[in-house]
């Protein structure tokens, strides 16, 4: 397993280069000046200024110079100051990772919980109408537009209906995490981001349990006069959980793309609004600190998922 | 005492599943139509399409409103039936919601189809060839496609969005220059694994070159397959641009899409709750109806597949 | 003072909520009898914002989400009447200006202290002074402009500003003035900065006593962490992204508050802080146009309404590249013929506002209507117009200007203000029934003000001005404020409107009626060269909780009687 682990880190380095190669070239092509835009706040330049400002950002380099004394920063963990902030990118960015990951993992934990049983249920149902029904619903959970449902969600469900608070962590004055005042705001995005996995969760499963099911080993088993139950729990759950890793892909995925909306919609001070304020405002280190920072955690969490997926299956390792 | 025989066989061929091979394509043909769901999805479809290209015609004709014509002493009318423009109610400019859907669905369907044939070029010729020659420009392919995947999706959108306010169609192209990974990803898979298939070796043997073998021997054999990606990235391109307009980085207004329009209703969620329900229920339903045909499609052409390709992201 | 503002009435809020909120179980007990309505102590009050503030320093701040934050810690030396407008004694006790008009004497109350206990005195005000002078970020020296002294400070030339004296043991501030400068009164008490800061503590960053003009205030760390306040809150911590925290300052001159805690808690945008103050999230908060009328509904608060010290506009940048049109009279005036203000007045604004014609609002003294064209909505007037400054109609219904160019233009405004989006939505589509093109763009607020420094690559805009209580229209309108980061960006050029400012400014009559008599010869000036299609002043529209009680705001202040408020539980 170490091996396998090394080998895939080693892969990972290319693609990280190649991330970073993306981020600088977008953040050059940008039409604004970003001398210009350091200096936006202040009513009295002078050319000396600017010229002062250029050399000090290294502005007046090549092209590819700029590029390997920005990758030197970076190594030294050095992320640039943030126009608006006046704060170092890092220190905001590592700020709001945290509130990022409660969301993304509590979705995992929801899809998981709500979605196995599911598909036990699911599983354990034959006949046509439910065919139908299962593959619909499955489809249906992804074919939602998120942040439609989000809005959906805060008008009927928090202003209307006062079921649910309207956003933020948590209410005013309580500063509590791992409590009931969390739990409850929580709910709402986490709900919104699960429904794709939780639909489909069902369905994968099924499929499996049924396939698995009909296997000889399965058939051995249950005329050792092992009880049902016991059959589907041991034999059958080990080999449906190879999908259902495979659906964590999907889920780090949807995290990391539609936090951005989430976090707006919900009110969350999380990575993905703190981007979109930065984009909005124009603020470029704390955008290409957050690209570059994000796309790390997205590499490790494919990382994580195939380690996952190479524990349940190993023949995979092989591969 | 033969013809007897003969009936009964008739008659027991007839009630049988048809097996005996007609084709890839006719096989499949008789499954779909044998399943209800994709049917219905398709027809729900097919509607939507001819609505939104008889946007034009429908505007002028029955409804006698464009999509940007305002009326603002009418503003925030609740749907009603007194004139088939005011069907879906009017927003704060007083412009009529429904023939907005029809130019939106028009927009939006527009982008998905055009961005996922984009996706769909880009990602078979770079799959394929990278599948077929290895080396070097195989490592290329595979290094951008890995780097692409690695950053989220929306914040590359994002960026893109606040640099350069886009018009359909280069957004579309936009689209499809990153939505091409997972169709190059199958396309580089697939043809990996058939260049060491027989009949691709005699091919070789025989003196065809690359271009004539993957164009006539490969490239038929995962095109189908191909199709059926194609028409989710529809799907999720849909969802793509509906995300990145809501936020205000897509298509801006007033050119309508599903995904602008729900911009504007979520700031009126108090005053005009009925604005945000129709083009969320568009998108649904649209991107619904191609996922489920995608899904009917690749069960038909090879129900072996189900679970290996299909809605990933 | 004059500051930009978005009008949203996000600057002014204030809220009060107990833990959880109750919804709408609040108990509607008469309040005739005074003698049972004991304000209670106790309690946090949550104010909502839409964006963190950037700064909680006066001297550099420019936007409304800051100066929400900082007024609350740093005040000024007068301040206006919330109802009137007049200037009155604030931390100053009395304010007199010599007969010459050259010299104000402020007189400071006795025994003020800040929230540690140190006292507060006129080298606080006078260090705040320099403190602005030097600054490279500032857009308040214009205050200073007619200060003896102030110029060679900034230069460098001198070590501290001559025209400001403290004395008296720094009970007595004096300033000298180089010739006649009519707000004074108003004007100075918050040593241009609108508030003023603890030397003591930020003199070790930044020493106000040297010659060298490199230096000066703006990354100094203790912008973002106030030490002590001089208000009725003192600062306790800012989660980034999520809320501001005060607590309440004991020492407050006024008298200790009877609210514990204020919060101001940060939300994604107008919508979201309606979302909150209906679910009794946050209290008090202003509401748009839009959503008036359904918080009027909501039982668990209580309304109010009242002129703001503001108008809405759209400017069109005389020396724009694009469009040499909006340098012509005709054109401008068309502009004006060719919008329906009075269909903005009702389906945008809701009727609730005013429509304005010229720069003063109906709330100032100096308003006066008389002689204003109203240019009620007229297209074929609006064409005429056109036509006869030049301008010929093309094949695709789009003039074509003296020069042959199609006319065609951008607007501009920012996102997040409903009432400014629905509008450009709207204008253009009214100036292409009068043959002009408009490209809309929407953008943010600071990419907004960045665009429209002056400058010539931007054409029609649409903002809002906030006002302070005296009409003081110079840095906006006189022909010498077109520098970067000055007010004057349509490049709007008129001799007899600059000695009308000058007069206004520098008197030497002061008297109300010599003023208002200059500020209308500006306001018909205005309202004939079009500068500006002027639009409305919207009444400010508030909410809050029926718990809070002592709650009093009105066009000047919503906070000047903070330290009274409280909540009944």
């Amino acid at each position: 397993m170490g091996r396998f682990v090394a080998r895939r880190l080693v892969q990972a380095i290319p693609t990280f280069f190649g991330v970073l190669v993306l981020t600088f070239l977008l953040s050059r092509l940008s039409p604004s000046d970003p001398v210009q835009l350091m200096l936006a706040g202040n009513t009295e330049v002078t050319s000396e200024d600017r010229e002062g400002l250029r050399r000090a950002l290294g502005l007046d380099q090549p092209l590819p110079v700029q590029f390997f004394v920005w990758v030197w920063q970076l190594a030294h963990l050095d992320f640039g100051q943030s126009i608006y902030y006046h704060r170092p990118a890092l220190q905001l960015i590592l700020e709001r990772i945290p509130n990022s990951l409660q969301i993304s993992l509590a979705a995992l934990v929801v899809t998981v919980a709500v979605g196995v049983p599911l598909g036990v249920v699911a599983a354990l149902r034959r006949g046509r109408a439910e065919d139908h029904f299962i593959r619909v619903f499955s489809v249906a959970g992804h074919a939602i537009p998120q942040f439609w449902l989000g809005l959906i969600f805060v008008l009927t469900l928090a202003v209307q209906l006062r079921w649910f608070p309207i956003g933020s962590m948590n209410a005013v004055g309580v500063d509590c995490g791992l409590c009931w005042d969390r739990f409850v705001h929580l709910l709402g995005p986490v709900l919104v981001i699960s429904i794709a996995g939780i639909a489909n969760l069902p369905r994968i499963l099924r499929t499996e349990v049924l396939e698995v099911i009909s296997q000889d080993y399965v058939r051995t088993a249950r005329s050792k006069g092992l009880g049902e139950p016991m059959v589907v729990a041991v034999h059958v759950l080990r080999n449906a959980l190879i999908p259902v890793v495979t659906s964590f892909g999907t889920i780090l995925l949807v995290f990391f793309s539609g936090s951005l909306i989430i976090e707006r919609v919900f009110n969350w001070p999380g990575l993905g609004r703190l981007t979109f304020e930065a984009a909005v405002s124009k603020d470029y280190p704390v955008v290409q600190a957050s690209v570059v920072i994000s796309s790390v955690l997205l590499i490790l969490s494919y990382l994580l998922r195939d380690i996952a997926y190479a524990w349940v299956d190993p023949r995979i390792k092989v591969r | 005492m033969a013809t007897d025989a003969t009936a009964r066989e008739l008659r027991v061929r007839a009630t049988e599943p048809r097996r005996a091979s007609a084709g890839l394509w006719s096989d499949a043909v008789w499954r779909i139509r044998h399943d209800t769901t994709t049917m219905v999805a398709l027809t729900i479809l097919l509607l939507l399409v001819l609505l939104a290209l008889g946007a034009d015609a429908l505007a002028t004709g029955f409804f006698h409103r464009s999509f940007a014509q305002q009326d603002i002493l009418s503003s925030y009318e609740k749907p009603s039936f007194d004139e088939p423009w005011r069907w879906l109610g009017t927003d704060e400019l007083g412009r009529s919601q429904v023939v907005r859907l029809l130019y939106g669905g028009r927009v939006s369907l527009f982008i998905g189809a055009f961005g996922a044939f984009t996706a769909f070029v880009i990602g078979l010729a770079a799959g394929i060839t990278a599948g077929y020659y290895r080396g070097p420009w195989d490592d290329l392919v595979v290094w951008v496609v890995t780097t692409l995947n690695s950053i989220p999706i929306l914040y590359l959108l994002l960026i893109i969005g606040v640099l350069w306010r886009l018009e359909p169609l280069p957004f579309a192209i936009l689209l499809g220059g990153l939505g091409w990974l997972g169709i190059c990803n199958f396309a580089r898979g697939q043809t990996i694994a058939l260049r060491e298939r027989e009949y691709v070796l005699a091919a070789r043997t025989v003196g065809c070159s690359a271009a004539r073998l993957m164009a006539r021997h490969i490239a038929p054999n995962i095109l189908p397959l191909m199709i059926v990606l194609a028409m989710i990235e529809v799907g999720q391109l849909i969802l793509l641009e509906s995300a990145i307009s809501f936020i205000g980085f897509g298509i801006q207004p007033p050119t309508p899409s599903w995904g602008n329009m729900l911009t504007n209703a979520s700031q009126y969620l108090g005053k005009a709750p009925y604005l945000i329900y129709p083009p969320g229920i568009a998108v649904f339903i649209t991107v619904l109806c191609l996922y489920l045909i995608g899904d009917g499609l690749r069960d038909a052409l090879d129900p072996r597949l189900r679970g290996s390709i299909g809605v990933r992201r | 003072m004059r500051r930009f503002s978005a009008i949203l009435g996000v600057a002014l809020m204030v809220a009060v909520s107990c833990t959880q909120a109750p919804t709408g179980t609040i108990p509607s007990g008469s309040s005739a009898a005074s003698a049972a309505e004991q304000p209670q102590p106790g309690g946090r009050l949550v104010l909502s914002a839409t964006g963190d503030p950037k700064t909680m320093q006066p001297v550099i701040s420019t936007d409304t989400q800051s100066s929400a934050i900082w007024q609350w810690f740093y005040l000024g030396l007068t301040r206006a009447n919330s109802k009137t407008g007049q200037t009155e004694g604030n931390l100053a006790e009395k304010i007199e200006l010599s007969k010459d008009g050259l010299t104000l004497t402020y007189t400071l109350r006795d025994n003020l202290v800040w929230s540690d206990g140190s006292p507060f005195t006129g080298d606080d005000y006078k260090y705040t002074a320099e403190a602005v002078m030097r600054s490279k970020k500032t857009t308040r020296q214009s205050t200073f402009a007619n200060v003896v002294g102030a110029q060679d400070y900034k230069e460098g030339k001198a070590d501290e500003i001559k025209g400001i004296q403290v004395s008296n043991g720094g009970k007595t501030i004096t300033i000298q003035f180089t010739k006649v400068f009519c707000p004074a009164t108003a004007a100075m008490g918050g040593a241009g900065a609108g508030g003023i800061l603890p030397s003591k503590f930020f003199k070790p960053k930044w020493d106000n006593k040297s010659t060298d003009a490199t230096k000066n205030i703006d990354d100094v760390d203790l912008n973002m962490n106030p030490p002590v306040s001089m208000g009725p809150f003192v600062f306790k911590e800012f989660k980034p992204g999520v809320q501001v925290t005060m607590t309440k300052n004991d020492k407050y001159f006024r008298g200790a508050p009877l609210i514990d805690e204020l919060v101001v808690k940060v939300y994604a945008d107008a919508t979201a802080v309606k979302n909150a103050l209906v679910t009794g999230e946050v209290t008090y908060a202003g509401v748009e146009a839009k959503d008036y009328d359904e918080v009027s509904k909501v039982d668990a608060l209580k309304g109010y309404r009242y002129k703001s010290s503001s108008y809405n506009y759209i400017g069109w940048n005389a020396k724009a590249a694009k469009a040499p049109w909006l340098a012509n009279k005709d054109v401008r005036q068309a502009l004006w013929y060719g919008i329906n203000v009075d269909a903005i007045m009702k389906k945008i604004v809701f009727g609730l506002g005013t429509q304005v014609y010229a720069h003063n609002p109906p709330v100032s003294w100096a308003y006066d209507p008389t002689g204003l064209t109203q240019y009620t909505y007229d297209v074929a007037k609006a064409k005429s117009l056109l036509e006869k400054a030049g301008a010929k109609m093309g094949p695709d219904g789009i003039y074509r200007w003296t020069d042959g160019q199609p006319m065609k233009m951008r607007i501009e405004t920012n996102q997040g203000n409903n009432a400014r989006e629905t509008i450009l939505q709207f204008a253009q589509d009214q100036y292409k029934q009068i043959g002009i093109q408009i490209d809309p763009l929407l953008e943010s607020f600071n990419a907004l003000l960045d665009r429209t420094d002056p400058g010539t690559d931007f054409e029609g805009f649409i903002l809002g001005w906030s006002l302070g209580a005296d009409p003081d229209p110079f840095s906006i309108w006189h022909s010498s404020q077109q520098g970067k980061g000055q007010f004057n960006n349509v490049g709007y050029v008129n001799p007899a409107v600059d000695k009308a400012l000058e007069d206004n400014r520098n008197g030497p009559d002061c008297s109300q009626d010599a003023r208002k008599k200059a500020n209308h010869t500006v306001d018909l000036a205005l309202n004939q060269d079009a500068p500006y299609t002027f639009l409305y002043s919207q009444d400010t529209l508030a909410f809050a909780s029926k718990q809070l009680q002592n709650f009093d705001p009105n066009t000047y202040s919503t906070i000047w009687n903070a330290e009274k408020w409280w909540l009944k539980k």
